[in-house]
């Protein structure tokens, strides 16, 4: 066995999600994509090769509309609470707080845009990315590994042919 | 699924996608959920047909190692064994035998080829966090704190996450459950102090 590989390095896609009590990261590779699921103990990697990705698709999905109307609800809520307690300093300030705390909530979740779920397709079949929930994030994404995949594509593949061992001649008998 | 079909990630069902790849937004038939499909060259490709090897026919003919009734087509580039097609893998452009690649597996050799790993450092701090924001759990940190101080040290010693390349988890580790450690002893040596005093000082 040759010496040990190098140890790959990678370039973190930003965005952070969560899938079964386990915080999931996406990386990119010189030639994959890497999925890391981190559960605060030990961590778990799924790659996808450039060469064998067939597909990426995105949906819209209706979390950050949803998200939205929770944090106008609760801003406004707590927003007409600290104007009716107005008269108590204290509690008035405590409700302006978290109604600012939400409205901030509500204004970043506008900022980042829809909630998507990303998928990409090998030949093993669809696998989600877990990391990418909005569809500003998924398209960019797939702009940085669109030429990556297109180039690793274009590369005829290693081809199983008869007879053709490595280096080139035949394959020498075994001595006798 | 059928080659050359991408499935919406709703319903699972084909979606009417061509190549060339470009951005498209599609409605799924099935479904109606507009998708936006980057399909690639790789969903055009056929599958390789897969081979059992061919019969050693003739006497001197070098056969598989594994199978000495087939013939061998290649050498294994890693440990020079003799392959069939059915045996040799090609695995990022190299053509290795079955132990080569599992060995390369168990062995960390191959790092494309590891699925998992324990990262000492980050379970050193998660020993060292998790009984102090589950607020009532903070009594176990007399027994975390040092597990987590043990576990700090001893990932200097082990390879750390594939992606992360720093060691400021173990540090941060090692530094909350010497704090915590102290704190204990501090706690203990006042409450031992405060048992000896005499009575009325």
């Amino acid at each position: 066995m040759p010496a040990a590989s190098l140890q790959p390095t990678y370039r973190r896609f930003p965005g952070t999600g969560s899938h079964a009590l386990a915080r999931v990261g996406l990386y990119l590779g010189e030639d994959h994509l890497l999925q890391v699921s981190a559960n605060g103990f030990t961590e778990s990697y799924r790659r996808f090769f450039f060469q064998d990705i067939q597909a990426l698709s995105l949906y819209k999905t209706p979390l950050g509309m949803i998200l939205s109307i929770l944090e106008g609800g609760f801003a406004l809520m707590f927003g007409l609470v600290a104007a009716w307690a107005s008269s108590v300093a204290g509690v008035a300030i405590s409700f302006w707080i978290l109604a600012a705390i939400c409205g901030a909530c509500l204004i970043w979740n506008w900022v980042a845009g829809p909630t998507c779920i990303c998928v990409i397709q090998t030949a093993v079949g669809p696998q989600r990315l877990y990391s990418v929930l909005r569809v500003r994030r998924a398209r960019q994404l797939i702009a940085q590994i669109r030429p990556l995949i297109l180039a690793a594509q274009a590369q005829p593949t290693l081809e199983r042919t008869p007879s053709e061992p490595s280096g080139g001649g035949d394959v020498p008998a075994p001595p006798a | 699924m059928n080659p050359g079909s991408v499935l919406c990630p709703g319903c699972r069902l084909p979606l009417p996608v061509t190549l060339p790849g470009t951005a498209q937004f599609i409605p799924c038939p099935a479904c109606e959920r507009s998708l936006q499909v980057e399909v690639f060259p790789a969903l055009a490709r056929p599958a390789a047909p897969a081979r059992a090897g061919e019969a050693v026919l003739e006497a001197g003919v070098s056969s598989c190692f594994y199978h000495d009734q087939k013939k061998a087509e290649v050498a294994c580039e890693a440990c020079g064994r003799f392959l069939c097609a059915l045996c040799h893998i090609d695995f990022n452009g190299r053509r290795l035998c079955p132990s080569c690649l599992q060995s390369g597996q168990t062995r960390g050799i191959i790092p494309t080829l590891e699925a998992q790993r324990v990262v000492w450092d980050t379970a050193a701090l998660t020993l060292c966090i998790a009984p102090v924001v589950l607020v009532v759990s903070w009594p176990l940190t007399f027994l975390t704190a040092p597990t987590a101080l043990g576990l700090a040290i001893y990932s200097f010693f082990r390879p750390g996450s594939l992606v992360r390349r720093s060691r400021l988890r173990a540090c941060l580790a090692m530094l909350a459950s010497l704090v915590q450690i102290a704190v204990w002893v501090a706690a203990l040596l006042a409450g031992w102090h405060r048992g000896t005093a005499a009575p009325g000082q």
